[in-house]
């Protein structure tokens, strides 16, 4: 006999930097300008600096697609999931979407989506990773308003990380950028 | 022969990063507010946040974010919710300002058990200064002790929380803030 366990809620078909599965409730709790509904937009912080940000993945699910929140595109954008190497401290890439060039193409809401192959990942902690090989395009974001407190977000960054590199070696975050980006799951049409 | 797939499904499992604004503490139920730097309120007052885990937690790193004024001593822990230590920092000068400040515990080689446990945090002065966020209310869970020397008990005293701050004060399975 195989039991399945009853997830405790209903799992959402896009999760997200606003969800609870990943940073939402810290940014909830506080209040923090640029909540989901009315993101901030901001230029990415350094050239080819990835920024990554800690989401629970609870169930057996499949992505298919990956997104996040552009203003105004330049450049090119690399979107990567990766998981903990229990090390605390180091990631290993599970899959990347590879060098992007940053578009609203067709996105009235700025959203930009790419496919990518179907990946179910092992439930656990994943963290998602976003990087940009310039700093004139914008991302939209919330603001924590000083950067003497990202620590509490459980974020990390890399330097040099564009395109995203399959190995990671995680450092505090120095920027004031919690980028808007996130994960489809189980269906095609974000 | 039963096979059992149960990963855990809550939402509080697997967080490397635990403070009292994530979802493992009242975070979890309270929009509060950004933090701000403050003096600490009172030499040698601790101040006790409650969290639970949910899955095993390697206690590695503990920080601190400190505010414009660096100043003493501090201490932070981890105590189970009976009140016993688990890890401690231990008594710390105080360095940096606005910036956390991580003091790496895992030689302690403390694994939490899913289950409830307070942070805390000391300092032995009244100018320097953390970030927090003050609500000013005791509802949040926060208890208290005032200690008449540094550092943290072996078993805390827990008194009715006056402060009502919550502090930012992070509690990591990583290596670094």
């Amino acid at each position: 006999m195989i039991q399945v366990a009853t997830p405790t809620i209903m799992p959402h078909p896009v999760l997200s930097t606003y969800s609870l599965e990943s940073i939402g409730t810290v940014i909830s709790s506080m209040n923090l300008a640029g909540q989901l509904g009315n993101p901030q937009l901001a230029a990415w912080p350094v050239v080819n600096l990835a920024i990554f940000i800690p989401i629970v993945i609870k169930e057996y699910r499949t992505i298919t697609k990956v997104w996040w929140r552009n203003g105004a595109v330049n450049g090119n954008v690399d979107f990567g999931l990766y998981r903990p190497n229990g090390d605390g401290l180091n990631l290993t890439r599970l899959f990347s979407t590879g060098s992007v060039a940053q578009s609203n193409a067709g996105a009235a809401d700025n959203v930009q989506v790419v496919d990518v192959a179907d990946y179910s990942p092992i439930p656990g902690l994943h963290y998602m990773g976003l990087v940009l090989d310039n700093n004139v395009g914008q991302i939209r974001k919330a603001i924590a308003g000083s950067t003497a407190f990202l620590a509490l977000f459980g974020m990390g960054q890399m330097a040099a990380a564009f395109p995203l590199p399959p190995a990671v070696a995680l450092a505090t975050l120095a920027s004031d950028m919690i980028p808007e980006i996130g994960l489809l799951f189980d269906r095609t049409v974000l | 022969m039963m096979g059992i797939i149960s990963p855990p499904t809550d939402l509080l499992a697997w967080r490397e990063v635990i403070s009292p604004f994530s979802i493992n503490s009242y975070g979890a139920g309270a929009i509060l507010g950004a933090p701000a730097s403050a003096a600490w309120p009172q030499v040698h007052r601790v101040i006790y946040w409650p969290f639970r885990v949910t899955t095993p937690f390697p206690v590695n790193t503990l920080f601190l974010i400190n505010g414009a004024v660096a100043n003493g001593n501090f201490d932070l822990a981890v105590f189970h919710f009976q009140g016993r230590r688990l890890v401690a920092t231990g008594t710390t000068a105080q360095a940096g300002i606005n910036q956390a400040q991580a003091i790496n515990v895992a030689a302690a080689n403390v694994i939490l058990s899913p289950g409830d446990y307070y942070g805390a945090c000391v300092l032995d002065n009244v100018a320097g200064t953390i970030f927090r966020y003050a609500f000013g209310l005791r509802i949040a869970g926060n208890m208290q002790e005032v200690l008449g020397v540094m550092p943290l008990p072996a078993q805390a005293a827990f008194a009715a929380d006056a402060t009502g701050w919550a502090i930012a004060m992070g509690i990591s399975s990583r290596s670094f803030a």
